[in-house]
This record gives C-alpha cells, sequence and structure tokens, in this order.
C-alpha cells in the first residue's frame, strides 16, 4: 500500500512537472519579450493577438519574393500542417495542436532570425514577436 | 565396332528444357530492358542469372551429355562448313548417305555463336550491375569505369545477339525445308527423324563419359534452388567506423538541412557546388537560412568529404557534372534532368510526393544522407495518386 502511494506520488509530481514545464517556459518568454518592447516603445501596453494575426496572414514587403508572408509555408489556417517550399510538410503552429511550440528560447530566436528575414527583409521587433506568439498560442 | 546407321538419334531432354529456357531468358530480358520501366532491372537481373544457370549447364552437359549433343563431336572444321554450305547453295540436301547426327555444321557453328554471345551478355551484365549499381555477386568488386564499359558492351551485344537470333531461325527455316522435317516441333518432343531424313553414322569409338553429364544435372538442382532462396539486391557498403565529428556533423546536416527539405545526399553534386550552397545561405533558393558560425564550419568539414567525387558509384559519377548557370540546384543537374524528363510536373506535386526535391518519396532505398544515398534502379516506385 505504501509503495502504491510512493509510486502515485511520483507520477502526480511528474504530470504537473511536465504541465509546468509546457507553460512555464512560454509565459517566461512572453514576459522577456514584453520588457523587451516596453524597451523599445515606451507606449506598449500588452501583447494582441489579433495584431498577431494581420501580422500573420498579411503579405509583407521588403522581403525575399517567393515568401512574402508567414502563410507562404505556414498556410492560412495555423491548426493545419503547412509545407516548405521544397514539399515538407511542417508540423502546426497552434499551440493547441503542437503543445511544444514556442518554448525552445534557442529555436525561436533561429527562425525568427531567419524568416523576419525571409519575408520582411528585417528583423522584427519584439512587439511583432510576442503579438506572433501570443496569437498562435490561442489557437 | 565399325561405324554402322541408325535413326536420327532424338534431342535429349535436357538440351530441349535448356533451349526454351534460354529462349524465354533472352525475350524476359530485352523485353525487361528495352521496355520495362527502370525498376525492371530486378527482374532482368533474375532473368540473366538464369541464364548463367542455364549456360553453365549447357556446357556441362556439352562435355558430357549424348555424343550428338557434345561440343566435341560439333562439326566445325573448315572444310566441313565449306561442303554444308555447298549443299545447301546448290540443293543438294540432305547428301545421299546419311545426315549429320547432331548439329549440321552451319548450326552448330550458330549454336556455338549463341552460346559465345550469351555467356558475354551475361559476363558483361554481371560486371555492369556491380560497377554501375553496386549490386550482386561483383557489387564490392567492380570500380564504376569498368562497370559502364562493360555495361555499354552489354547494350551493344544485345542487340548483336538479336541479329544471331533471327540467323538462327532463318538457319532454322532453310534447314526444315531442305530436310523435310519440322525442326521446332523436334526441339519441343525430341523425335526427329522425318520421313525423308537419311540415317546417320555413329562414330566407331563412342566415349564413355557420364560423370559430366551427372554432374550437369546436378549443377542444374544446385542452380535452381540457389536462384529460388538467393536475392538480388543492392550491395549496402558496411558502416564505417565513424569519429564524434563525423557523428556531429551528420547529426548537424540531418538536422538542419532537413528540417526544410529532405536531406539530400551530399553524392548529389560536387565538393565545389556545396561550397556554394554553404557560403550562400542567406539567400538560399530565396530564402534565408543562416546557420551559427559552428555549425556552418562543421559542415564545411563534412559536406566534401561526402561529396560527388567521394563515391565510386552512380550517383557520385552522375551527379559531379552541375548545370552551369545553376550549379547548387541538384534538379538542374543534367543527370537529374535527363532521368526525371518523362516525369509530368503533376506528379511531383502529388501530395504524397510533394516536390521534384523529395527524392525519398520515389527512391525507397534513400536512407541516411550519410551513405551514398542508393538509388538503386529496381527500388524506384512512383506512388499511386
Amino acid at each position: 500500500m505504501r509503495s502504491l502511494l510512493i509510486v502515485g506520488g511520483l507520477a502526480a509530481a511528474l504530470v504537473t512537472g511536465t504541465a509546468a514545464w509546457a507553460a512555464g517556459p512560454r509565459d517566461d518568454i512572453l514576459a522577456a519579450l514584453a520588457a523587451q518592447a516596453k524597451a523599445e516603445q515606451p507606449a506598449f501596453t500588452g501583447f494582441d493577438a489579433a495584431r498577431g494575426k494581420t501580422f500573420f496572414q498579411s503579405a509583407h514587403s521588403g522581403g525575399k519574393p517567393d515568401t512574402p508572408s508567414c502563410t507562404t509555408c505556414h498556410g492560412m489556417d495555423p491548426r493545419q500542417p503547412g509545407q516548405t517550399r521544397a514539399g515538407k510538410s511542417i508540423e502546426p503552429m497552434a499551440v493547441s495542436q503542437q503543445p511544444t511550440r514556442f518554448t525552445d528560447q534557442e529555436k525561436i530566436d533561429k527562425w525568427f532570425e531567419r524568416n523576419c528575414s525571409s519575408v520582411l527583409g528585417r528583423a522584427c521587433t519584439a512587439v511583432e514577436k510576442g503579438d506572433f506568439i501570443t496569437y498562435l498560442s490561442q489557437q | 565396332m565399325p561405324p554402322s546407321r541408325v535413326p536420327l538419334p532424338p534431342w535429349s531432354l535436357t538440351v530441349r528444357v535448356l533451349h526454351w529456357g534460354l529462349v524465354c531468358c533472352c525475350f524476359a530480358a530485352w523485353g525487361t530492358a528495352w521496355l520495362g520501366p527502370p525498376s525492371a532491372l530486378a527482374v532482368h537481373v533474375w532473368v540473366g542469372s538464369s541464364t548463367g544457370f542455364i549456360l553453365l549447364v549447357r556446357l556441362l552437359w556439352g562435355l558430357g551429355g549424348p555424343w550428338w549433343e557434345r561440343f566435341a563431336f560439333f562439326p566445325l572444321r573448315k572444310a566441313t562448313l565449306h561442303l554444308h554450305t555447298r549443299q545447301i547453295l546448290s540443293r543438294q540436301y540432305p547428301p545421299e548417305g546419311h545426315a549429320w547426327p547432331g548439329h549440321p555444321p552451319l548450326g552448330a557453328a550458330m549454336v556455338v555463336a549463341l552460346l559465345v554471345l550469351i555467356l558475354t551478355m551475361v559476363l558483361s551484365g554481371t560486371i555492369a550491375y556491380g560497377g554501375i549499381e553496386k549490386a550482386g555477386p561483383l557489387g564490392s568488386w567492380v570500380p564504376f569505369s569498368i562497370g559502364e564499359l562493360a555495361g555499354t558492351l552489354h547494350a551493344t551485344m544485345a542487340i548483336l545477339l538479336l541479329l544471331a537470333v533471327g540467323g538462327h531461325l532463318l538457319g532454322v527455316i532453310v534447314e526444315s525445308r531442305l530436310l523435310g522435317s519440322a525442326l521446332v516441333r523436334a526441339m519441343v518432343i525430341g523425335r526427329r527423324d522425318g520421313s525423308h531424313t537419311p540415317p546417320v553414322m555413329i562414330p566407331a569409338s563412342l566415349p564413355p563419359l557420364r560423370l559430366w553429364g551427372g554432374a550437369s544435372l546436378i549443377t542444374l538442382l544446385v542452380g535452381l534452388s540457389a536462384l529460388l532462396i538467393s536475392g538480388h539486391g543492392p550491395v549496402h557498403p558496411l558502416p564505417l567506423w565513424q569519429t564524434e565529428e563525423e557523428a556531429n556533423a551528420t547529426a548537424i546536416y540531418e538536422q538542419e538541412c532537413g528540417a526544410c527539405h529532405m536531406a539530400y545526399p551530399p553524392a548529389l553534386l560536387p565538393a565545389s557546388s556545396w561550397s556554394d550552397v554553404l557560403a550562400t545561405l542567406d539567400d538560399h533558393f530565396g530564402e534565408d537560412a543562416s546557420l551559427p558560425a559552428a555549425k556552418v564550419s562543421a559542415l564545411q568539414g563534412w559536406l566534401p568529404r561526402h561529396a560527388a567525387e567521394s563515391w565510386d558509384n552512380k550517383a557520385g559519377h552522375a551527379f559531379r557534372r552541375v548545370d552551369y548557370h545553376n550549379p547548387t540546384r541538384i534538379t538542374a543537374t543534367p543527370f537529374w534532368q535527363d532521368h526525371h524528363r518523362q516525369i509530368p510536373i503533376e506528379t511531383f506535386r502529388q501530395k504524397n510526393i510533394g516536390s521534384q526535391g523529395n527524392c525519398r518519396a520515389c527512391h525507397q532505398d534513400v536512407q541516411s544522407p550519410a551513405d551514398s544515398g542508393g538509388f538503386h534502379r529496381a527500388e524506384i516506385a512512383i506512388p499511386p495518386r
């Protein structure tokens, strides 16, 4: 009976631990982005999913001609898988479909750096990144 | 014992089975090579192996079968061949007295020519298969250049063999009409003395050899069972001893490059092209694919070591030549263009293929990018829509 309790306790700890890990990093990342946004724009009041949606869906200029929008590869519906221009499938961006999205700082940095350069022809601002993650976290 | 006269002896069952076996093999080989899809190579190779076994048995049988089927009794002297030609041209045939117990002189010459031609086909085919596809018994031994040479010989001899078979058929028709007996039927049922065929002379001394006949039957049995149980897949190179650096670079390549497209086997471009790719990652086919300097440097060491020049196989040789204007695009290389010309663009857009860059969708042996990439012809299968 005692050993059963221990096993149960361990399992519970594992489950809550995993859940905390899944939610924690993204909140930390968004908090860091918010601090950065505040520094960039003193008028910043908070991230906005609607702004993020517009940013995700609209066609931008200044980037490379083959990739005018995020949706070029990710598709209009972030809950559906996307496809790279080379034909490889991309897992959905929506956190509801892919819970590990936006939890790995290194991965986030790498893809924002590359894809902002491809689509916008410049680095993204902290506000743009935060809006983007906020929008996709709610999808 | 003085020479005596007997009716024409029948063709043995062995010779008849081997004959029709060779007929089937030749047509199956021509069909799979000239009319089949590239993946028909698997059947072609199986047919070729069967042909090899049939030849082996026929050669042993020719040493120890019934005397009129032995090579030693083939009437191949120059004078005999002249005599036979004159008899046919002057229509004094069959000559008074006796017929030839086995093949007549010109027929025997054609049989020898056919056997030599087919033997050359089997040998050149095996060498080509080993050198080009790196498969079969010689897969690990033959350099690509030798394989390619053998392949050219193989293709040329195939046409020659077709002409020789035509000559053989013509000879059979002429001989059948002159002798008044159906030679084709004789090759099926064995009995070949027709109403007009004169008796034949049997040699004064008959060789007592029985050993070779037995040996050929045993070879036939062993060969057939070997064919049934043997596979003819490609020879996979043994896993090489890997350094940590090597394993690390392979992992970077698979992970970083494989994130957006298939991690192409490096054998598909020469080292100079890979250098170009690494130097222009910020504008990689219209996208920014920049990597941290440490990863680029790891790949700068790894890619040239695995580039086209490092492989003595078909992919490695074919992809050393790139398109001058587009030296980093694999699908622009002359070889790629030439070999995918017949595939409609819609096929590449199929959902289960995606793009021209998804080699693996059809080349089912393309696995780890660290090896030569496979691309064995028998492993090509375009998935259904």
